[in-house]
């Protein structure tokens, strides 16, 4: 199969983005640390994003557009919290503070934590084990100065936006995949994405309003969205992910009184191996629907936890794999180019997660977006959520700073990038060699952790004979999935938007998880339970 | 006061630990005496509890609740929650279970699963997370550092190699929100061994810290325009939580004791909704203990008064306890409480049974949701606690954690299991506790003798904090110039406010950083008396008793006080003066 055309384009396009003499690169990244002084990195301070984003950086860049006519009133009503607005005063050299309501670290009963982590470049699970360094974080290593971070600061309450010290790492690493096209553009950390959509969302939505998506969507992102009296709209999709021209004929079409809503402005869209489609939106889609954003004033809600598990060109089941990214540079190249990295509006919330590339247990993520929404955002956080944990925040740093650095952890990303390609041929070679085509039909992945199969239920006997419906179908596969000891998800299990006719069925698997054999046998037994619940004949190769 | 009944007897069992005596319900009723006796769980019951029971799972996002975990006891011959669906949110009312996690149920013995969204623990590039913790009794920071232990958990420890109940695996992958099994069994014998609650069918979700629980249990209780009520003083991120959902803080008038059952009980029945242009609110949020920002303790004598006006007005309490275990021994004018060098805890049923009884512990209707943190008995940056409460109110608090903060991170579990299950058990966490109540008893003597030595008598009045960290300090209004040269009128919010500004400024100039009264009350600009909180948390000695002397040259200066005066009189009186 050729290459996906997203990646053509990139690589086109992206090459220019190199020659900008002021874009922040690897090489760089020191040059503009020693400029920006050192990090103030004590117990809560706050963060100068201005200094990690380099004081001249992007002063040639337009500023962000205003939101405040798309901000709810609670999002509006939020103000700095008066405590932490006074730990301002705690910068003042000697200065004592009876203020804050902050134990002190000699209580905290951690005198240091250590972690194993993979040497650069040896990244599998085996190598780590037996040769992998323990790096270790003290008590007191920041008044030591031993590192910019230690238990005593990360164990204490922090600012809404994150450590000074972890922030300034996903600043550098926004801007070197990125580099936004907007001067104020901001990043704050969250206790990860699922806890940031929930905060974005009562930022933007209030009782009675729509927000759009992909007509297949994560459930979670339904269920997060409803009970806040809020309605989803599917935008359709094809193997591109969302159709431009589907929303602005979505939005042109509005009909206040039929819908009982407002004209929907807010856009929550998972455009790079979206969940449950698998799909990608290659770079010309990104901006179709960019241009559609500006014409309606969208808000883009960009969540991104699978980004960097795009994966190498499929080359088809018998043909040679494509060689790993040969730098750090062509690896950056060959990522499909963000909405973050076209937004010149500064109408992009971009959610990064290390949930799918670290570990979910982090808890630990990133929005970026204008200065505007990051202030609103993390005095959100002030009151709910905090801040991610500071155990999480200093191995992370530990790991991502101090161990890695930023070539270690874009050569994590490769890694996981070839186990991702390893596991994704898998499922398709499985896919290839056991499923009856004729029913099942299946576009490769370019990216994520999904498949996508769509089922031709209108071959089922029983439909054919009009005994049974669509959904009828769908479940006695499920059923027979699980008799046979496979399981996967219902592709309605994902509608977005309630009461629409539905004439086409899904079902989704993930190759994330499963040991490589396990995937194969999955399949084989999917294979069998599709067999025959069409009524097939079970396949020569002992597939039932 | 009285200790807790409950108490008494768990203290009886406990210092016979070194003879185990099995106790059955005639020999407690027989200690109790009067009291009819409920079975006590102690925290040498666990262990023969544990070894009759399941253990908690270890397998990756595994559901558990406190219902696995609960003695038979805790479960037997009480009565079940009652429902409080009339109070939650439409919000809340409309969550559903996700509906992925109900394609789990179709997992078998060999079923091969491509359903879920979880990555694969290879791809954690952790292979072991180690920490170096204090070991029971040594809880110093200096000996920590010398004699503290380093435990580890490796990525397999629980999944593959049974070794252990948590592993990296296990914590750093998604998980069920209320937190992983062998946490919610440490927290649920926990919270038997000291509230004991007295319904059976409470339960535990692990949270990312008070904050956030706060925050969701907002959005459970309150909808627009509604009032929560509050000590008239609290709390400002409670406020400031408050007033962006649309709803506001009602104060409920306070003594040293706390929050005034008579005026909650006034407020509620007086209530008029066209006046107040709102409904009769239901929903209590309150710090009983140690109360921020005026360190008042509630007694429970108090608790059972306000616990009584919320049965008779069927009201919600959120029960907000972060200082809970900084109860202090009393304070006694011009004495240093010493930290016993090495530490010498006492017995956990004499430590137990001088702790005032929680509202958990008395709340027969399961009307209160009780907030937990490890923020200030642990640290803050671990962003975990737990809430306990009735299983409705738990379970939509479950649902409404599962799409936003999801659970507390993994690190943080990991960390927090191997330092309370694997290295201090409930013996060693509760002597650590005591070891807290007595830094902060010293820390609390120190603060409180500093003002009665530097701050001018005359004018400033407190009474010294029972529990948590804060020292809140009164300052006579009517001392003031401005007082006097109105001739005695009350002074305006506007004076009183510039008066209070003032101060902090002189403060501040000085170097010293104090909390301003003001930004603690629950209704804005409705401050009569002047008032400013101390912490006695984090600074050291000297420079406690240096910044206590500043302020005392703030509130003189802008009182008009002549400090050579003052000496004489203060001479007098007390003989603090220097």
């Amino acid at each position: 199969m050729a290459p996906p055309a997203a990646i053509e384009v990139l690589a086109e396009t992206d090459t220019s983005t190199f020659t900008i003499p002021d874009r922040l690169t690897l090489q760089s990244v020191a040059k503009r640390r020693a400029a920006s002084g050192k990090v103030n990195a004590g117990v809560a301070a706050a963060a100068d994003v201005e200094a990690f984003k380099g004081a001249t950086q992007h002063l040639h860049k337009p500023k962000a557009k205003r939101w405040d006519h798309r901000l709810t009133t609670e999002a509006k009503a939020r103000k700095a919290s008066s405590l932490k607005n006074a730990a301002r005063l705690l910068k003042t050299p000697g200065l004592i503070s009876l203020g804050g309501g902050l134990p002190s670290s000699e209580y905290f009963p951690f005198d240091e934590v250590s972690i194993k982590v993979p040497q650069n470049g040896q990244f599998s699970e085996k190598a780590t084990h037996e040769h992998g360094k323990v790096v270790t974080a003290g008590k007191h290593d920041l008044a030591e100065d031993k590192s910019l971070f230690d238990v005593a600061t990360a164990f204490q309450y922090g600012q809404g936006t994150g450590s000074a010290q972890l922030l300034r790492w996903m600043i550098e690493h926004t801007e070197l995949v990125h580099d936004p096209p907007y001067q104020d553009w901001s990043s704050t950390m969250s206790v990860g994405s699922t806890s940031a959509t929930d905060m974005a969302f009562r930022m933007f939505c209030k009782p009675g309003d729509w927000v759009m998506t992909e007509q297949f969507t994560f459930p979670s992102m339904v269920e997060t969205v409803r009970p806040m009296g809020v309605q989803v709209a599917g935008v359709p999709m094809d193997e591109y992910g969302m159709r431009a021209d589907a929303l602005d004929e979505l939005l042109f079409n509005w009909n206040e009184a039929e819908r009982r809503g407002p004209k929907p402005f807010v856009l929550y869209i998972v455009p790079t191996g979206q969940n449950p489609t698998g799909a990608t939106q290659p770079e010309q889609r990104r901006r179709d629907i960019y241009a559609i954003a500006q014409k309606h004033d969208l808000y883009i809600l960009e969540d991104e936890p699978y980004y960097f598990l795009q994966m190498q060109p499929y080359t088809g089941p018998d043909s040679p794999d494509a060689p790993p990214p040969a730098s750090h540079e062509d690896f950056l190249k060959s990522l499909v180019p963000s909405y973050l990295s076209m937004d010149v509006d500064g109408r992009v919330m971009r959610f990064d997660s290390f949930s799918k590339v670290i570990a979910p247990g982090s808890r630990l993520g990133w929005i970026t977006a204008s200065e505007q929404i990051c202030d609103r955002y993390r005095m959100h956080a002030d009151f709910s959520t905090q801040g991610a944990s500071g155990m999480s925040q200093l191995i992370l740093f530990k790991l991502l700073e101090d161990h890695w650095g930023h070539e270690g952890y874009l050569d994590w990303l490769i890694h996981i990038r070839m186990e991702y390609t390893a596991r994704r041929n898998t499922i398709l070679g499985a896919c290839e060699r056991y499923l009856p085509k004729d029913i099942v039909s299946w576009v490769p992945p370019m990216a994520g952790m999904f498949h996508w199969l769509q089922i031709d239920y209108t071959k089922h006997p029983a439909y054919v004979a009009r005994e049974k419906t669509m959904n009828e179908i769908e479940d006695e596969i499920f059923l027979k999935n699980v008799e046979h000891g496979t399981l996967l998800m219902k592709g309605s299990w994902f509608y977005g938007e309630e009461g629409v006719e539905r004439d086409v069925m899904f079902f989704r698997a993930t190759y994330a998880a499963a040991p490589f054999e396990k995937i194969d046998e999955a399949i084989r037994r999917f294979a069998g339970s599709l067999r025959e619940v069409f009524g097939l004949e079970a396949l020569a190769n002992g597939s039932h | 006061m009285a200790p807790h009944a409950e108490i008494e007897v768990a203290g009886f069992t406990d210092t016979s630990s070194v003879v185990k005596v099995e106790v059955n319900d005639s020999a407690q009723t027989k200690i109790s005496g009067m009291t009819p006796a409920r079975p006590v769980f102690t925290i040498d019951d666990v262990l023969p509890h544990r070894q009759k029971s399941k253990p908690p799972p270890t397998i990756v996002a595994a559901f558990s609740d406190a219902n696995m975990f609960k003695s038979k006891g805790c479960l037997e011959g009480k009565p079940k929650a009652k429902s409080f669906a009339h109070r939650l949110t439409a919000e809340s009312k409309s969550r559903k279970p996700s509906s992925l996690k109900g394609a789990m149920k179709y997992f078998k013995q060999g079923t091969i699963s491509l359903c879920g969204g979880l990555p694969s623990s290879e791809y954690f590039p952790f292979e072991e997370l180690s920490a170096k913790i204090p070991t029971a009794p040594e809880f110093t920071e200096a000996q920590t550092a010398t004699s503290g232990k380093s435990y580890s958990s490796g990525k397999h420890d629980a999944t593959r190699d049974g070794k252990a109940l948590l592993d990296l695996s296990i914590a750093l992958n998604y998980g069920q929100s209320m937190g992983p099994g062998a946490l919610i069994r440490f927290l649920t014998e926990h919270t038997e061994i000291v509230h004991s609650p007295p319904y059976s069918d409470w339960d535990i979700c692990m949270t990312s810290g008070s904050t956030s629980a706060l925050d969701v249990a907002l959005r459970m209780f309150t909808e627009r325009g509604q009032y929560v009520l509050t000590e008239e003083y609290t709390f400002s991120s409670a406020i400031e939580t408050v007033v962006p959902l649309w709803a506001k803080m009602l104060g409920v008038k306070m003594d040293a004791d706390g929050m005034l059952p008579d005026d909650l009980d006034n407020i509620l029945s007086n209530w008029d909704e066209k006046a107040r242009r709102a409904p009769k609110p239901f929903l209590v949020y309150t710090v009983p203990t140690g109360q921020n920002p005026t360190a008042s303790t509630q007694s429970l004598q108090r608790r059972k008064q306000i616990y009584a006006v919320a049965e008779k007005h069927d009201l919600f309490i959120l029960e907000d306890e972060p200082y809970y275990f900084l109860q202090m021994d009393p304070f006694v004018s011009g004495h240093t409480h010493a930290v016993s060098s090495p530490f010498e805890p006492v017995s956990v049923a004499d430590f137990l049974s001088n702790l005032v009884p929680s509202y958990l512990s008395i709340d027969t209707s399961g009307r209160v949701l009780r907030l937990d943190s490890f923020s200030k008995i642990i640290a803050p940056g671990s962003r975990a606690g737990w809430v306990t409460g009735a299983p409705q109110v738990i379970e939509r608090f479950m649902r409404h954690n599962e799409v936003s903060a999801q659970t507390p991170s993994g690190f943080s579990l990991i960390a927090l299991y191997n330092l309370l299950e694997e290295n201090w058990g409930h013996k060693g966490f509760l002597e650590w506790l005591m070891f807290i109540r007595a830094e902060y008893t010293r820390r609390r003597d120190i603060i409180v003798n500093a003002c009665e030595e530097h701050l001018p008598s005359e004018v400033c009045s407190w009474v010294p904090p029972k529990a948590g960290m804060f020292h809140w300090i009164h300052v006579d209004l009517t001392r003031h110039p401005v007082y006097k040269a109105k001739g005695g009128k009350q002074i305006d919010v506007a004076s009183l406010l510039e008066i209070e500004d003032s101060v902090f400024t002189s403060c501040a100039e000085q170097g010293v950083l104090i909390a301003k009264g003001s930004w603690f009350r629950a209704q804005k600009a409705t401050d009569t008396e002047l008032f400013f909180r101390t912490t006695f948390a984090a600074a050291p000695a000297d420079k406690m008793r240096e910044a206590i002397e500043k302020v005392g040259v703030a509130i003189r200066k802008e009182f008009e006080i002549d400090i050579e005066d003052e000496i004489v009189v203060k001479g007098s009186t007390n003989g603090h003066a220097k």
